[in-house]
């Protein structure tokens, strides 16, 4: 369950615990802080008044119901013994200790506890404080008054308790104290609450970058699953293609298969026209020589001439000529045999069977014949496939030729050797093949027999057989005088 | 609007540390002078002889006013010039003080006697009127 939450979310959850822990922290601190801070005062401002008091009380006690300007005007005893008292007070923190009376819009001293010699004021003094106002507040209210004020250095209370006699304000008693400690608590407090802050700001940018870091991931993660559902929908598209593509192959290998079939079957009932027409051409003479012999039989019988030894002579005639044609059929029959595995052979014996073949048909044409055998290594291949492939490059250039009606035409066979390679050249005097279809003719179907309805396959049988049966080439030319078909096999 | 004047200039004083600004505010008006040949007490020498307002003057004859704190050693003759002084004594003691400026419990004190500027025929900006008796 934890692995199929997102992490942007975890981290968003983290950052809102923690922009809230830090605030609930701060306005923790806050209330702490305001706390602290106000009983560290009131702290301070109890003592002060409890002290205040006992100081208003004694001064009350020592002046007696008179009025106390007249009592301490009159009576300068009184008034250095009270501020002996009032001194016994004035320390380091209660700075100034004095007493102070309303003189129309000022007030003037009565008792002052300074030591220091310039600040003493002297009694009756005339005396103006910065927040009189505060100060003339306390005689309307007659209620203890203190405020806040700050020197240089430390921060000061003004603490002011109104000396009351007979529901009257008739002084007031004026302390001011340093809260240098109150001062370092909250300077200490507010450093802290600041740190509060810094970390509460920080929270927020945490918060503020996890939350665009979330943003962005959130938009990220939208974009990979629109992303993921058209991979999805292209992948069902793709597999849709794919089985579709899948089905057409298999249609389209079987249909392959099929014309390869009916090719193979083309090609076979061209080369037995091929072989049919070579036969007419081998056993024509022998069938005429043999008609010959029979028609000498029955001229010699008429002319009475016919003897045993003529008779003889005839029929071991007729038989040597059977032979001749039973031997022409084995001929043809091996030619076109099908080699199962590969043997030993050479291109004497490739060119000679072939020629052996159709030599008597190139000769009734009066095609020469030039043979330049030079290569004499064996090698091992498909012989009689060979041979067929020999035979249509014979057959093709014989066609050539006879179409473009070529004086003294020639068909050369021409074999040598190279390093590791045995190569064949047949090539004819026939004008050679135009540069625009000279790519094209070892292609299936490809023809430019006009005369003889060609099939267009024993050029691309013949380059099958050579570069994927013997793994040679068989590729074309043009020399200056017609073309060239080179094969070449390898040891 | 003039007591929040005073409470500014002596709020500025205090928390500025400055009582030169109150002492060049103050005087030049009253004498209508804008430089005015002071006789000063030596805690007041180097302070006054910083002012464009004050000349600051050795031989008491010379001076317009005395201005500062015990002029018990100065020529008699010189102590019929006006004093402007810097404590509540000396303000007190010489009959010629017509003002003073000084502290009393850490808060400013500026006071005149109205008596002694009507001597002298100096009058005081309304601004200052408040503070003389």
């Amino acid at each position: 369950m934890i692995k199929n939450i997102k992490l942007s979310y975890i981290f968003n959850f983290f950052a809102i615990l923690l922009l809230v822990g830090v605030y609930i922290l701060n306005i923790s601190f806050e209330n702490t802080k305001h706390i602290v801070s106000q009983k560290s005062l009131h702290s301070e401002i109890n003592y002060t008044i409890d002290l205040s008091n006992n100081i208003i009380e004694h001064i009350k006690d020592e002046v007696g119901k008179e009025n106390i300007y007249d009592v301490l005007e009159k009576d300068e005893y009184l008034k250095k013994h009270l501020e002996s008292f009032l001194q016994t007070f004035n320390t380091n923190r209660y700075k100034y200790i004095y007493v102070v009376q309303k003189a129309g819009n000022e007030f003037r001293f009565l008792l002052d506890a300074s030591k220091n010699v310039e600040d003493k004021a002297e009694f009756g003094e005339l005396y103006t404080p910065l927040e009189i106002s505060k100060w003339n507040d306390v005689y309307k209210t007659k209620k203890i008054s203190y405020f806040s004020h700050k020197d240089d250095e430390t921060l000061w209370i003004t603490f002011i308790n109104p000396i009351v006699k007979n529901g009257q304000v008739e002084a007031l008693l004026i302390l001011d104290f340093s809260i240098k400690e109150y001062a370092f608590i909250v300077e200490a407090l507010n450093k802290l609450n600041g740190n509060f802050n810094y970390t509460l700001m920080f929270s927020m940018a945490v918060f503020m970058v996890i939350v665009i870091f979330s943003y962005v991931d959130y938009k990220r993660e939208r974009e990979r699953e629109k992303i993921k559902i058209e991979l999805q929908s292209k992948n069902k598209q793709l597999q849709y293609a794919k089985k579709y593509l899948q089905n057409r192959v298999k249609e389209e290998v079987l249909k392959s298969r099929e014309k390869d079939a009916q090719m193979v079957e083309q090609s076979r009932l061209a080369q037995m026209g091929e072989m049919i027409s070579m036969i007419a051409h081998q056993w024509r003479q022998p069938l005429a020589a043999i008609g010959s012999v029979g028609n000498s039989l029955i001229i010699k019988s008429q002319l009475g001439t016919l003897n045993s030894d003529v008779v003889e002579d005839l029929a071991s005639k007729v038989v040597a000529y059977s032979k001749h044609l039973s031997s022409t059929i084995d001929d043809f029959r091996n030619f076109f045999k099908e080699n199962k595995e590969k043997t030993k052979t050479n291109y004497d014996e490739i060119v000679n069977s072939s020629l052996s073949i159709v030599e008597a048909a190139l000769s009734s044409k009066d095609i020469k014949i030039i043979k330049e055998l030079e290569s004499k290594k064996e090698f091992v291949s498909y012989a009689n496939e060979l041979k067929q492939v020999v035979l249509n490059l014979v057959k093709n250039a014989e066609d050539v030729l006879i179409e473009n009606s070529v004086k003294e035409p020639y068909i050369k066979i021409k074999t040598y050797d190279t390093e590791n390679k045995h190569i064949l050249e047949v090539s004819d005097n026939g004008g050679g093949i135009p540069d625009e279809i000279i790519d094209k003719i070892f292609n299936p179907y490809f023809s430019t027999k006009k005369k003889k309805d060609g099939t267009g396959l024993g050029l691309y049988m013949s380059k099958t057989i050579v570069d994927e049966h013997c793994d040679g080439s068989l590729s074309v030319s043009n020399s200056s005088v017609g073309a060239v078909f080179k094969i070449v096999l390898h040891d | 609007m003039q007591k929040l004047l005073i409470i500014l200039l002596l709020v500025v004083v205090t928390y500025a540390s400055d009582e030169l600004k109150i002492y060049e505010r103050v005087l030049p008006a009253i004498f209508k002078m804008n430089k005015l040949k002071v006789f000063v007490s030596k805690d007041l020498e180097s302070i006054l002889s910083k002012s464009k307002h004050f000349v600051v003057v050795n031989d008491c004859n010379d001076a317009d006013i005395l201005f500062g704190r015990g002029f018990s050693k100065i020529k008699k003759e010189c102590l019929k010039k006006p004093i402007f002084a810097t404590n509540y004594i000396t303000f007190k003691t010489y009959i010629n003080s017509f003002g003073a400026f000084y502290w009393r419990k850490a808060r400013p004190q500026l006071r005149f006697k109205q008596e002694i500027l009507d001597k002298f025929h100096l009058k005081l900006p309304n601004s200052l009127r408040k503070y003389a008796r």
